[in-house]
């Protein structure tokens, strides 16, 4: 153990004199090799964790030379809510977001990291991380629900943080209606105060279920406000007959 | 059996249009538009179509629902569109068609209450009676919840529908009060009671007649008093059984047969069952197996049916 931080350490010294004498991308390989040496799996060496940070400002500064982040931005993702405290991260957020609109699943967890530390992020920033975060979050009413349960928590995580937010509510609806827990799905929607508030796919998702709950007339006022949004939507049509029939 | 009695059966059929019980006519003309709109946006869809029909049923527009039905039947079938078609032919008189339709959706699914009644109704309409007997037997083994059908059937046994003589009234009338005892009334208790106090009396047991008309009265107050009256001619209360009677005034028909008993009384003759017919139940305001009770409409209460449900005994 002593060794694998010894050598990490060592390692990190001699790439920061690499990135000194001007060879960002041999230093760049070079922090690389002392993160791993601390963070190989099964290896995670208890107590490195200041160092780690420390090799992460260093490939961070190694990389913002060479231009390519790519090293920097799993190795950060590993350790993404104590690194989200690093000086440098709101500056990658932006290059991630804005410049290079990544959406795996290492830059969204950077993201989320970002957004749960309240650091504050440039409004461009920050509305370019929400359109990736919609984006790469999805879930749709037709989703698999197991197909898309790894999304859950990091969409109950984005709603913790940003309780104000529509689309997470729309996308953990979904999700627990396709799981059948009506009562939470019924829950989460009536919380959307947005504008998608008055959203067809909001308004439909709210009375189906509404109607699995037996609550006929909530179904009918929800299906009745979607018709005033878009008239032609026959499915509509046909649950609200159906429901005013009194028919099952 | 008393030729009354007999001929209860006629008086079991209502026209449609005094059958139909919608859900509200501002609920009914808006599901109708939505399914008609429904309809348009998803050419084709089967469930559209049957729901359609189900809500041209219910708006008393049995002629275009046939239309609409059997398109949808075109497409796709399905136990439930074949039983509203076979609703919709029964409304239009077509009974032979009914049957066939009902036939269909039991030929699909065995355990189909309802299309089992309505097969009943089609074959009791087209003069089969102990089919249609059958058939409503079935209707309660597979739906022992849809209380029209337990009370058509009790009826049905209590009015001879078996194709059996007078001798098997006593008999007749045990096995509707076991149809009637089968499980509790929720909705039609009221109706039930009449009906077992009808057979009570058919078998001759005024006493519990008697207890079974301390109920609720039903259809009306004078039928109930005409039924109380006879009860207690057969228990030899005379002055009781006048008493009774002259609560029948309000009803001509009760009336009259209050008025033939009462002559029994003054002469004071002994009851004598097969010189005297029993009063036949009042079976207009029993629950029917129309359309309304088939597509599962509550029908209205009777004038003066009290609504409050009970239990046969």
């Amino acid at each position: 153990m002593t060794w694998a931080l010894d050598h990490a350490a060592d390692l990190s010294r001699k790439a920061a004199a690499r990135l000194a004498e001007g060879r960002p991308d041999v230093a760049a390989a070079m922090f690389v090799r002392a993160f791993d040496t601390l963070e190989s799996p099964g290896a995670r060496i208890p107590g490195s964790e200041d160092l780690r940070l420390r090799i992460l400002e260093g490939l961070h500064a190694a990389t913002a030379k060479t231009g390519d982040p790519s090293a920097l931005v799993p190795r950060l993702a590993m350790m993404a809510t104590a690194a989200v405290r690093l000086a440098f991260v709101p500056s990658l957020v932006r290059k991630l977001a804005v410049d290079l609109a990544r959406d795996d699943g290492d830059a969204v967890g950077i993201y989320l990291a970002a957004l749960e530390s309240r650091r504050p992020l440039d409004r461009p920033t920050l509305a370019a991380v929400l359109r990736i975060l919609a984006r790469a979050l999805r879930i749709r009413s037709r989703s698999e629900p197991e197909e898309v349960q790894d999304l859950v928590p990091k969409i109950e995580r984005l709603l913790a943080c940003r309780p104000g937010l529509d689309f997470p509510r729309l996308y953990l609806a979904r999700y627990h209606h396709a799981v059948e827990q009506w009562g939470r799905a019924r829950q989460l929607l009536l919380g959307i105060r947005g504008p998608m508030k008055t959203d067809i796919k909001v308004l439909n998702l709210l009375g189906r279920c509404a109607e699995k709950l037996n609550r006929p007339e909530e179904a009918v006022a929800a299906y009745e406000r979607s018709l005033r949004q878009r008239e032609a939507q026959g499915l509509i049509h046909f649950r609200l007959g159906r429901l005013l029939l009194g028919a099952r | 059996m008393s030729s009354d009695l007999r001929d209860e059966p006629s008086r079991l059929r209502v026209s449609s249009s005094t059958s139909i019980n919608p859900p509200g006519g501002d609920r009914l003309a808006g599901a109708r538009r939505h399914l008609e709109r429904a309809a348009e946006l998803l050419p084709g869809h089967a469930e559209v179509a049957a729901l359609l029909g189900h809500a041209l049923l219910l708006g008393g527009d049995a002629g275009r629902a046939v239309t609409v039905l059997e398109e949808s039947l075109v497409r796709e079938p399905s136990p439930r569109a074949e039983f509203l078609l076979g609703v919709a032919r029964l409304e239009t008189g077509d009974h032979a068609a009914g049957e066939a339709a009902a036939s269909r959706a039991l030929a699909e699914n065995e355990a189909f209450g309802r299309a089992w009644a309505l097969r009943a109704e089609c074959r009791d309409r087209g003069g089969a009676a102990p089919e249609a007997v059958d058939d409503l037997r079935r209707a309660v083994d597979c739906s022992p919840g849809f209380e029209p059908a337990r009370l058509r059937l009790a009826a049905w046994l209590l009015a001879g529908r078996t194709g059996t003589g007078p001798a098997d009234r006593e008999p007749a009338a045990d096995a509707a009060l076991r149809v009637l005892a089968r499980r509790p009334f929720e909705i039609h208790g009221a109706a039930a009671l009449h009906l077992a106090a009808c057979a009570q009396l058919a078998r001759g047991d005024a006493a519990r007649a008697l207890r079974t008309l301390a109920g609720p009265a039903f259809p009306t107050a004078a039928e109930a008093a005409l039924r109380r009256g006879l009860a207690r001619l057969m228990l030899g209360e005379f002055e009781e059984a006048e008493s009774a009677f002259a609560e029948t005034e309000a009803d001509p028909a009760a009336a009259e047969a209050a008025t033939r008993f009462a002559d029994h009384v003054r002469g004071r003759r002994r009851w004598e069952g097969g010189d005297n017919p029993l009063p036949p139940p009042r079976l207009e305001a029993l629950p029917r197996i129309c359309a309304a009770t088939l597509l599962g409409r509550r029908p209205a209460p009777a004038a003066g049916a009290p609504a409050a449900a009970g239990e046969a005994p």
